[in-house]
């Protein structure tokens, strides 16, 4: 008998998270009567990296401490070789992409929960046959699965059985909705095309993850980005951005030859996946003005495009606040505001939906796109369908280490 | 169980070798036993690596230093510290003391992984608190090499990092440093989080550690050994045998 | 029943085991992790102490005593058997801290600059005995050189250690002291109230955050 998915709809801020913890016990003190094997509803959070044990070194030694639990017996073994966390056995689990690592945290959960597992906004950045094939395992396996997703109707389409609403909206008043009216007067405009000419690059070690890529990126467009997890998308981003040095290869704008990593970020701005690797200032206003600086712009200037893209994000009223104090979703708004600010004449995007609901996704939409009209390009990281057909855009496809343009 | 009595040998060989170490005050006898715990130290890979990064950080300079001092600059031992001896007898006392008190707590405690390392400290009584505290460091360990090194790669990207010449990257070095304890903070509260809802600590010191009673004789047998060290060095130093049974007096004992 | 139009908060963890599972290992792995780097890039000073440091201020001294004997046991297993020997100085460390940091000698920048200098000679004097007897007054580092001046110049060795070790570690702990607090400035206000509340009395006035309401009552710090 299938279990149940049960999928909480609402808002960002409405109080879904806060369910999903309430209903699996997370801030519950333990129950000292209770033994090791009794288990509950496990949670799994946005940030999957911090849903892993940190007690292992490898994936496979990951999967086998949850597997003492005894629960599960070889039914995650299975699950796991299935969504290619096998093949990973020896990495690690630190060093996975975010899809990856969303799937070892909920394969691991697995194996300890009994009564069902609580997906908190995981699964988006994993690619669609692994998500379909894992929410099928695990309603084979678990009574009761609860998923908070904004994308959840990209998921499972009809299998959703029951949709549950959030309880009413407690405090929505502190963010506001993202608009496309944004300072992007200080954009960088760039007229001649980006070009990669054969670019190689292999972690120390490993297998290629790059091979003789090569492609003529027009600005004024938005490109949406497509590849399976692990197959080098932010490794790619990352060398377009300069924080890592190709290979071989060389990168032009136009007939220029340019060098990327010898001036980081200059030319290309990259947004990462994870929001916390790039939130380094004690306060929000801190953090866009870390982007908005420029030499010769006079402080007034500066303390009103910070007061601009905060709104465009809407962080207004959350300007003094320690980015790290807030919500992941506040979190990720942060570092997206933070990397449009820089308005350099490119833009990488890693999955900037991922915790965003539908009306914030059509918000970043049209400020993609108001980027390009202003002169820039945009390349977008994101395994969201509805995302992908807001943009519009050309289609670049890496796979294998090489990129074709769809 | 073998692994808790294999865990337990393990630690008093380090303490008998160590305390005898401390009481010897012979230097070539010491020196020997250092050369003699070098041969198992460069077999097994991780504790090889390991020492060799303890020499060069620690070990070789601390070394060179006391032969500098004591063996050429002052020539003669400090007075009243280890009997009459010579600067280079004294250098020699005092840095194979060092080296194999290092070489015996690598060989005991440094090939073991986490769960393994828990299990030990739980074997050998440690409290609950203490061995989460443990847990939690050796976690977080690796992690912040990890997240200084994709703190690094952001900043980058948000062209807030040139670190082309060493001096700038000891310039902006500090930088690094608030996030780095922000996050790591954050991920460390949300991990332990994570522990309590998954009870995960409870789950890695459930298993007993991989080792197997093929290794329990290797550690008898070296538990033996530093029995002898300790009780050898007992009688030199303080004559223990001679006040037992004074008749051995006349031997040098 | 109380009729309060206040929303529910949420229920925090238990102050005590928070800092167990967060602070302290954060703790361990600041001495430890800052110790090595600074260590390897060669630079005069070690630095080794910033996580005691930190936690003695947030945690008592119990805490702070803990992280800073911890950080040279785990250390003397991962990285340095030299560091084991030294667990006593990063216990009195924690104690003067502590001491200190409860009487407001933390609260401004001046007080903070003695309070550093002072904490050089009582780690400087903590740790002399042990390099005399079990190091032969070397530890490799610079600070052995005028060691070795003052014992050519006659003087015993322990006073050739101490009055070297009162040249180099006030400055040393001094910039130790100051990267702690201006540290502590900079963590997520709300997080470190959580996890420490009697914080705000011991560090100075200007990087103490007004107490508000979080920003969204359903939404914990997560």
């Amino acid at each position: 008998m299938p279990g149940t998915l049960i999928s909480l709809e609402g808002p960002n801020f409405s109080g879904r998270s806060a369910a999903l913890r309430d209903l699996a016990s997370v801030d519950a003190p333990s129950r000292t009567a209770d033994g090791p094997s009794s288990r509950r509803l496990i949670y799994v959070p946005p940030e999957v990296h911090n849903a892993l044990s940190g007690l292992a070194s490898t994936v496979d030694a990951e999967l086998r401490l949850h597997a003492r639990a005894g629960i599960a017996g070889p039914a995650m073994w299975n699950i796991a070789e299935e969504l290619g966390l096998l093949a990973l056995d020896r990495r690690n689990p630190f060093d996975l992409s975010g899809g990856q690592q969303a799937l070892l945290a909920v394969v691991s959960a697995s194996a300890i929960a009994d009564e069902g597992i609580a997906l908190d906004c995981c699964l988006e950045q994993v690619d669609r046959p692994l998500r379909h094939r894992l929410l099928q395992s695990l309603l084979q396996r678990f009574p009761l699965i609860y998923l908070a997703d904004n994308r959840a109707n990209e998921f499972v389409g009809a299998q959703i059985l029951t949709r549950c609403p959030p309880p009413p909206i407690q405090d929505s008043a502190t963010f506001g909705p993202i608009s496309s009216v944004a300072p992007l007067n200080a954009l960088v405009s760039s007229e001649q095309d980006l070009v990669l000419d054969n670019i190689s690059f292999q972690y120390a070690r490993d297998i290629p993850v790059l091979r003789d890529v090569s492609a003529r990126l027009s600005p004024g467009r938005i490109y949406v980005l497509e590849g399976t997890n692990g197959s080098g998308k932010s490794t790619l981003a990352k060398v377009l951005c300069g924080a890592l040095r190709p290979n071989t290869g060389r990168v032009s704008i136009g007939h220029t030859l340019v060098r990327p990593w010898r001036e980081p970020g200059r030319i290309v701005g990259y947004h990462f996946q994870n929001p916390d690797t790039q939130l380094f200032a004690p306060s929000v206003e801190a953090e866009l003005a870390l982007s908005t600086r420029r030499r010769d712009e006079p402080p007034e200037s500066a303390e009103r495009s910070v007061r601009a893209w905060a709104n465009a994000f809407g962080l207004g009223k959350v300007l003094q606040e320690h980015p790290l104090d807030l919500p992941y979703v506040a979190r990720k708004r942060v570092a997206l505001a933070a990397s449009f600010a820089m308005g350099r004449s490119w833009l990488i995007l890693d999955e900037p939906t991922l915790g965003q609901d539908d009306p914030t996704m059509t918000g970043l939409a049209e400020l993609a796109r108001a980027y390009t009209k202003a002169g820039g390009g945009v390349i977008i990281i994101t395994h969201s369908t509805a995302f992908r057909d807001l943009l519009g855009g050309s289609t670049l496809r890496l796979a294998e280490g090489s990129l074709a343009i769809v | 169980m073998n692994g808790t009595r294999t865990a337990r040998l393990r630690a008093y060989l380090a303490f008998s070798v160590i305390v005898g170490a401390f009481i010897s005050n012979q230097p070539l006898l010491l020196a020997a036993l250092w050369c003699g715990l070098l041969v198992p130290v460069l077999l097994v890979r991780p504790v090889r690596l390991a020492y060799l990064r303890f020499l060069a950080v620690a070990g070789l300079p601390i070394t060179l230093g006391l032969f500098f001092i004591w063996g050429w600059l002052l020539r003669t031992a400090p007075p009243g510290s280890a009997g009459e001896m010579s600067g280079a007898a004294f250098a020699t006392l005092i840095s194979s003391r060092l080296l194999l008190v290092a070489a015996v707590i690598q060989l005991c405690f440094v090939a073991m992984d986490t769960s393994d390392l828990l299990w030990t400290a739980k074997s050998l009584g440690l409290g609950n608190t203490a061995i989460v505290a443990l847990a939690g460091s050796l976690a977080l360990l690796p992690e912040i090499q990890l997240r200084l090194r994709q703190i690094v790669t952001a900043q980058k990207a948000r062209g807030l990092l040139a670190t082309n010449t060493w001096f700038q990257r000891l310039v902006t070095f500090p930088t690094l440093l608030p996030p780095l304890v922000g996050w790591v903070l954050r991920s460390a509260v949300q991990r332990g989080e994570t522990w309590e809802h998954r009870r995960l600590l409870d789950l890695a010191l459930e298993a007993s550690p991989r080792k197997t009673t093929s290794t329990f004789a290797f550690w008898v047998v070296m538990s033996l050994l530093g029995t002898g060290w300790l009780a050898l060095n007992l009688v030199l130093r303080f004559r223990v045998v001679a006040t037992i049974w004074p008749p051995l007096r006349l031997h040098g004992f | 029943m109380n009729s309060s139009t206040r929303p529910p908060q949420p229920s925090p963890s238990p102050a005590g085991r928070s800092q167990t599972l967060a602070l302290v290992p954060l703790g361990i792995a600041l001495n430890l992790t800052l110790g090595t780097l600074v260590h390897a890039l060669k630079a005069p000073v070690y630095l080794d102490a910033i996580g005691t440091i930190i936690l003695s201020l947030l945690g008592g001294f119990r805490m702070g005593a803990a992280v800073g004997v911890s950080s040279f046991l785990i250390g003397g297993l991962l990285t340095n058997p030299v560091l084991p020997w030294f667990s006593g100085t990063q216990a009195v460390i924690a104690a003067y801290v502590y001491i200190v940091g409860a009487r407001g000698g933390f609260r401004s920048l001046p007080r903070t600059v003695v309070a550093g200098l002072g904490l050089g000679v009582v780690a400087g004097i903590a740790s002399a005995p042990v390099i005399v007897a079990l190091f032969g007054g070397v530890t490799g580092s610079g600070a052995s050189i005028l060691v070795a001046f003052l014992l050519a110049s006659g003087k015993t060795l322990l006073n050739s250690v101490l009055l070297s070790g009162l040249a180099a570690e006030p400055l040393d702990k001094l910039l130790q002291c100051l990267i702690a607090i201006w540290l502590i400035g900079r963590l997520p206000p709300r997080l470190l109230d959580r996890l420490a509340p009697d914080l705000r009395n011991k560090i100075p006035g200007p990087l103490q955050k007004a107490r508000r309401e979080p920003p969204s009552a359903s939404d914990s710090v997560r």
